[in-house]
């Protein structure tokens, strides 16, 4: 008896299971992340910051900081910040502000003691998710710095010098407010306070290197 | 088939508890105390109680071991209103309570000590810069300049203070045998918490009246001193009476060095500094040429002339004003100007504050170099060397006027 019924008789009937597409598909990604022009991946990690800039700069939506972190951001800003804050390095200008290293290591050092901190009172965020967000956070202080370098040109007098303020003061604000926002619901409300003013005195002490900024 | 209800007696009928409550005659309560053995569920009573036995001794030692984050999370197991109320009431000395008892001791915290060193430690740098440059602001050319060194020392005396006074408190009590035990983790927390009114008055420190200054200075480490002294005081009471006020003199000495330290460091120098400068380049020399040259000559110069000429003169201020404001009186001319210094020369050498003479003639001097082009050589000599005595500068203006 044939075990094949061939009512049409087309004869033995045999081909392949698999799609020729998906095999090519998996060649294709494996190129794209290898192979790919180098613009292209950095252009895309480029997008990744600017994404997280925009939504630092307009906090509405909490998830886009928190889900894939990186730290190039942070590192982009606290390096500025770094350079545009220095002290002068001439023997007789000595203007009494901060070295480069020291920037950085206040950034740094600050924003992990303000991470042990929220986890120690039992935050339920990641270590690198929460120095994340609070270097993006930098980002209004870093505007404002920018302000006041530009209204440094002019040759000051109080009235600048109270707008230099007012100008740090709204970064200040502002940074403390995004920070807020994202780092806010990982903890119980009873210690939320706890948790905030931390982040809080970071921020205030950026601030307070940024408005003493004056050498012109 | 019939139907027929078994009589067993009244027992059954009645609950256990409420036997006794429905009045019935036969009571009996029933205790529950044999369970249907299962193997399953002989194990997980074991294991609870087995748990339950095994937590209760590390509970009480350090529970999670040391390198575990757990352990450090028992230090912060804090709420916002504790740490409010914990912040409070170490500043002010509440009389039949214990701070100890009622605040701190079910769970003594670190996170209240940490966060106010940190906060103290740029407070003080802060709130010291801003005294600076408000004590100096009169002057038209000061610019803001802040002293970053100044947040790294003072991080360092205060987190020194805050960590190895109370190990030393600890180690003299224990070595002492006190019998009411404060463990070391309590000592750190008072500490800790006791610095926080040092956060508010630093910030009133800016004012620059001294008396003020020094009213806080006296106020705050004798008001949280207490409440410190008060709380250690009942592990004291056991020991000889001496030892224990020697003890507690010592605790409120090293608060009040600490508050002394921040206000001479931080809040004091720039005022005496600044008073040299700002006298005599007052504002009514409101040229622009006079301020350039003598501000940056003026503050090495001052001291100089004081420790040469304070020997001679008396200082008068009352005198020396009014004609040093005359002296530089814009409106008057150059050899006006300096016939009334020929005159006024002496009873500037008998009778003028020290500072204002000197500077104002120094500042003449540099005027009469761009405005008499015949002494140009003796004008700039004479210009540094008027500085050191008054007697020379006579001569020089006489030479200049000839």
């Amino acid at each position: 008896m044939p075990d094949f019924v061939d009512p049409g008789g087309y004869g033995e009937v045999s081909g392949q299971m698999a799609m020729p597409g998906a095999v090519g598909k998996t060649e294709a990604e494996e190129y794209n992340t290898l192979d790919e022009p180098v613009r292209e991946t950095i252009m895309r990690d480029l997008r990744a910051v600017g994404t997280k800039f925009y939504h630092v700069l307009y906090p509405k939506e909490k998830k886009a900081l928190l889900k894939e972190w990186d730290l190039w951001g942070p590192l982009i800003l606290c390096t500025f910040i770094a350079m545009m804050v220095q002290g002068t390095q001439e023997v007789d200008k000595q203007d009494g502000g901060p070295e480069f290293a020291q920037v950085f290591v206040i950034v740094w050092l600050g924003a992990a003691v303000v991470t042990m901190n929220t986890k120690l009172l039992g935050g339920t965020i990641s270590f690198f998710q929460s120095v994340c967000v609070l270097g993006y956070c930098l980002l209004p202080s870093c505007l404002s710095l920018i302000l006041c370098r530009l209204i440094l040109i002019a040759h000051q007098n109080r009235i600048l010098f109270l707008l230099r303020f007012i100008v740090t003061c709204i970064g200040f604000a502002w940074a403390t407010f995004a920070a807020m926002v994202f780092l806010g619901d990982s903890q119980p409300s009873s210690r939320k306070s706890l948790a905030v003013y931390p982040i809080f005195l970071f921020y205030f002490i950026i601030s307070w290197l940024i408005i003493s900024h004056s050498n012109v | 088939m019939d139907l027929q209800f078994q009589d067993f007696g009244d027992t059954r009928t009645q609950p256990a508890g409420a036997g006794g409550a429905m009045g019935g005659k036969h009571e009996q309560t029933i205790l529950f105390s044999e369970f249907p053995d299962t193997a399953e569920d002989d194990q997980e009573h074991d294991k609870l109680m087995g748990e339950g036995e095994a937590k209760d001794p590390r509970s009480l030692k350090a529970g999670p071991s040391f390198w575990t984050f757990e352990f450090y999370q028992q230090f912060f197991d804090v709420e916002s209103k504790q740490v409010g109320d914990r912040i409070l009431w170490s500043m002010v000395p509440k009389p039949g309570v214990s701070y100890l008892q009622t605040y701190i001791r079910p769970n003594p915290d670190l996170y209240g000590p940490f966060w106010i060193c940190l906060t103290l430690t740029f407070a003080t740098g802060i709130t010291g810069n801003l005294a600076s440059y408000l004590a100096a602001s009169t002057e038209e050319t000061y610019v803001w300049r802040y002293e970053f060194r100044k947040v790294t020392l003072a991080a360092s005396s205060i987190f020194a203070y805050a960590w190895l006074v109370p190990l030393a408190v600890w180690g003299v009590l224990a070595l002492r045998g006190s019998r009411a035990k404060i463990t070391l983790l309590e000592l750190l927390s008072i500490y800790g918490y006791s610095l926080a009114i040092f956060v508010p008055v630093s910030v009133l420190w800016i004012v620059p009246q001294p008396w003020f200054k020094w009213c806080l200075a006296i106020v705050a480490p004798v008001l949280s001193g207490s409440v410190l002294v008060r709380t250690v005081w009942p592990s004291l009471s056991h020991d000889s009476k001496q030892v224990a006020i020697g003890i507690a003199v010592v605790i409120l000495l090293l608060h009040a060095t600490l508050a002394l330290g921040f206000m001479l460091y931080f809040f004091s120098p720039p005022e005496a500094k600044s008073k040299n400068d700002i006298l005599p380049v007052n504002p009514d020399t409101n040229k622009a040429s006079t301020p350039s040259p003598n501000v940056p000559e003026a503050p090495p110069k001052a001291p100089e002339v004081e420790g040469d000429t304070e020997a001679k003169k008396k200082p008068q201020e009352a005198k020396g004003d009014p004609t040093a404001a005359a002296l530089v009186n814009p409106g008057v001319k150059m050899v006006e100007r300096e016939s009334k210094e020929i005159k006024t020369s002496s009873s500037v050498k008998k009778a003028l504050d020290v500072k204002s003479p000197v500077k104002v003639q120094e500042g003449v001097k540099t005027k009469t170099v761009p405005s008499k082009p015949p002494p140009p050589p003796p004008a700039p000599p004479a210009a540094p060397t008027a500085v050191t005595t008054v007697g020379k500068t006579e001569e020089m203006v006489k030479k200049s006027t000839s």
